[in-house]
């Protein structure tokens, strides 16, 4: 097979799969099938090989388990006492619950890696009750998804554990670096809730008294220790990001049996299967999108790309925002996970030649592809948004473009000035940059 | 039948989840407290753990229609939305058929072949991959057999 066929067969394959709606695991491995079978040189053992490869990895067994930390929070009552925490401090600035929807988002983002877990148990929260507060079902949707984002940018997230499983950076850097990209999205979004709510004339809540605050603080103080622990572990070496993830496991148990005792037998296990199914409806496509991946770079991909780069002599701010580009395209249309094995290991060598560095090239990735969950037509968090509200896309659409703009300003900033978001890596130095 | 098969495996998965915590705990709390040495073993049980739960996983969300996939078509009439079904099945059925009829020259393959690290033989775990392939021929048969009758519901 020549190496345009095998490409073209591989990429067009895939695109007729998807748009037959193959789920995309089995779309990626049935894409592969007809490059392995028909080139001498490969055979069916290459898909066994290659997926066995990169399930075989500790790093992604990191990915269950802050899977499963999300949902023991849910299940065990951890998100209820944030929420009561959340809606104390920020619940009477104009918007209400919309501001209070984002801001439990970061803490959520701080323990959980996932935003699909953020959108499915936020929605169910908040969407009815903003809702009833007088806001309309699309702005309700549209906070639910894009604040829901969060959790693939503050650390722990999911994309990152899985961008560092196939390309060289540190989990723990990269872990750092997205502290004050998540912080400043998080600001922008408060931002335009506040606007919103002011020329729309949503309604305030009256304030909580010092009291209520107080009591919410101790309340969630434990549950908030979460962050610390797996950040601060990181930091100081005691762990790696595996280990940190069981770690919060252990105490999301420990929290939601002993302390808050809201978790009974029957509700744990079913925890338990709901978080099995849900991680290999997420991993099973790290399998196959690394046999696709792998035989790209058999047929040459990635090197052809690296010559037309070197040929148009890209600056790091033109790889960057050329990066940044192609993730949001490529985020509209496919799942965060394959994007990152197939288009992530595609573009490296290209960006690293252009001068970026692996880290800010990185987090350029990871909040290009974040958008991705909420950007039509194969936006995750914003399907989920719109499933649990009964709305149409199309509803959520205008009020959703309204947060997205200013994010995108954001974004544009990280590619600009690295340094503004990666200060605090270079600070933490050696425990960060490992 | 079908059902009670997938309800089984549903509580197989989240018993190899929780199963998964063991090695790594043993390995963190090994690891803080001095004097302890890590068990070599843990890191590789874990990983093995990993790749059951994920295929065990798989099954369960393929019969509950879980895994994840693009919507770009806009709605289509019925009888053609059923049709483009039962293609869509029968393209994941040909990926199901060609992991169980080559997964078992994967895990026949490795027969005599042990792990790097505790020195198990490795069959155990390529072995999940034929597994994998013939639950999923069962669902995706049992998938088409249901739309092939509604297609004659459709029809009267």
């Amino acid at each position: 097979m020549t190496p345009a066929l095998a490409i073209a067969t591989l990429l067009g394959g895939f695109l007729v799969l998807l748009v037959l709606r193959v789920p995309v695991a089995v779309a990626l491995g049935v894409a592969s099938l007809p490059a392995v079978m028909a080139d001498p040189r490969l055979g069916p053992m290459v898909v066994f090989n290659e997926s066995f490869k990169s399930f075989n990895s500790f790093i992604l067994l990191a990915v269950p388990f802050f899977l499963l930390s999300a949902n023991l929070m849910n299940a065990g009552g951890i998100t209820a006492r944030l929420l009561g925490l959340s809606r104390s401090l920020v619940g009477h600035w104009p918007g209400g619950l919309a501001q209070v929807n984002v801001l439990l988002s970061v803490f959520f983002a701080g323990i959980s890696g996932s935003a699909a877990a953020d959108a499915a148990s936020q929605g169910r929260l908040f969407i009815d009750g903003q809702v009833k507060e007088g806001q309309s079902p699309g702005f309700a949707v549209a906070v639910t998804a894009v604040s829901s984002l969060l959790s693939a940018v503050i650390p722990p997230s999911i994309m990152m554990i899985v961008w560092a499983g196939v390309m060289s950076v540190s989990v723990g850097g990269l872990f750092i670096a997205g502290v004050m990209p998540g912080l400043v999205l998080a600001a922008s979004m408060m931002l335009v809730v506040h606007v919103t709510a002011l020329r729309r004339g949503y309604p305030t809540r009256t304030r909580a008294g010092w009291r209520a605050v107080l009591t919410s603080i101790v309340l969630s103080l434990p549950a908030l220790m979460t962050p610390l622990i797996i950040i601060g572990g990181k930091v100081m070496g005691w762990f790696t990001a595996t280990e940190a993830s069981v770690i919060a496991v252990l105490y999301s148990l420990v929290l939601s049996v002993a302390f808050y005792r809201s978790l009974g037998i029957a509700a744990l296990a079913r925890t338990l299967a709901e978080t099995a199914e849900l991680t290999a409806a997420i991993l099973l496509c790290v399998g196959t999108a690394s046999v696709f991946g792998w035989l790209l770079a058999f047929f040459q991909l990635p090197q052809f790309l690296l010559e037309a780069a070197t040929h148009w002599q890209l600056t790091p701010l033109g790889a960057g925002l050329f990066v940044a580009g192609v993730f949001l395209v490529v985020g509209c249309f496919l799942d965060a996970i394959p994007a990152i094995i197939i288009v992530g290991t595609l573009l490296e060598p290209m960006a690293m030649a252009s001068g970026l560095e692996p880290l800010h090239y990185a987090l350029i990735g990871i909040v290009s592809l974040a958008f991705g969950l909420v950007t039509p037509p194969y936006g995750l968090c914003l399907l989920i948004g719109c499933s649990i509200a009964r709305i149409r896309i199309g509803e959520a659409l205008r009020d959703l473009l309204m947060f997205l703009l200013p994010c995108l300003l954001v974004l544009a900033s990280i590619v600009a000035w690295p340094g503004l978001y990666l200060w605090p890596v270079r600070l933490l130095g050696p425990g960060g940059l490992e | 039948m079908l059902s009670a098969l997938e309800t089984g495996l549903r509580v197989l998965g989240g018993l190899l989840l929780a199963a998964l915590l063991v090695p790594v705990s043993i390995q963190v709390f090994s690891r803080l407290m001095p004097g302890i040495d890590s068990p070599e073993w843990t890191e590789e049980a874990a990983r093995f753990l990993l790749i059951w739960t994920i295929m065990i996983g798989s099954m369960v969300a393929l019969r509950r229609g879980s895994h994840f996939a693009v919507d770009m078509l806009p709605r289509l009439h019925p009888g053609v939305a059923l049709v483009l079904d039962i293609v869509t099945q029968a393209i994941v059925l040909v990926f199901a058929a060609f992991l169980l009829r080559h997964g078992v020259d994967f895990a026949l393959f490795a027969r005599h072949q042990t792990s790097e690290i505790a020195d198990w033989p490795l069959w155990i775990v390529y072995v999940a991959w034929p597994v994998t392939g013939a639950v999923w021929c069962l669902f995706t048969l049992e998938a088409l057999w249901r739309r092939w009758r509604h297609r004659e519901e459709l029809r009267a």
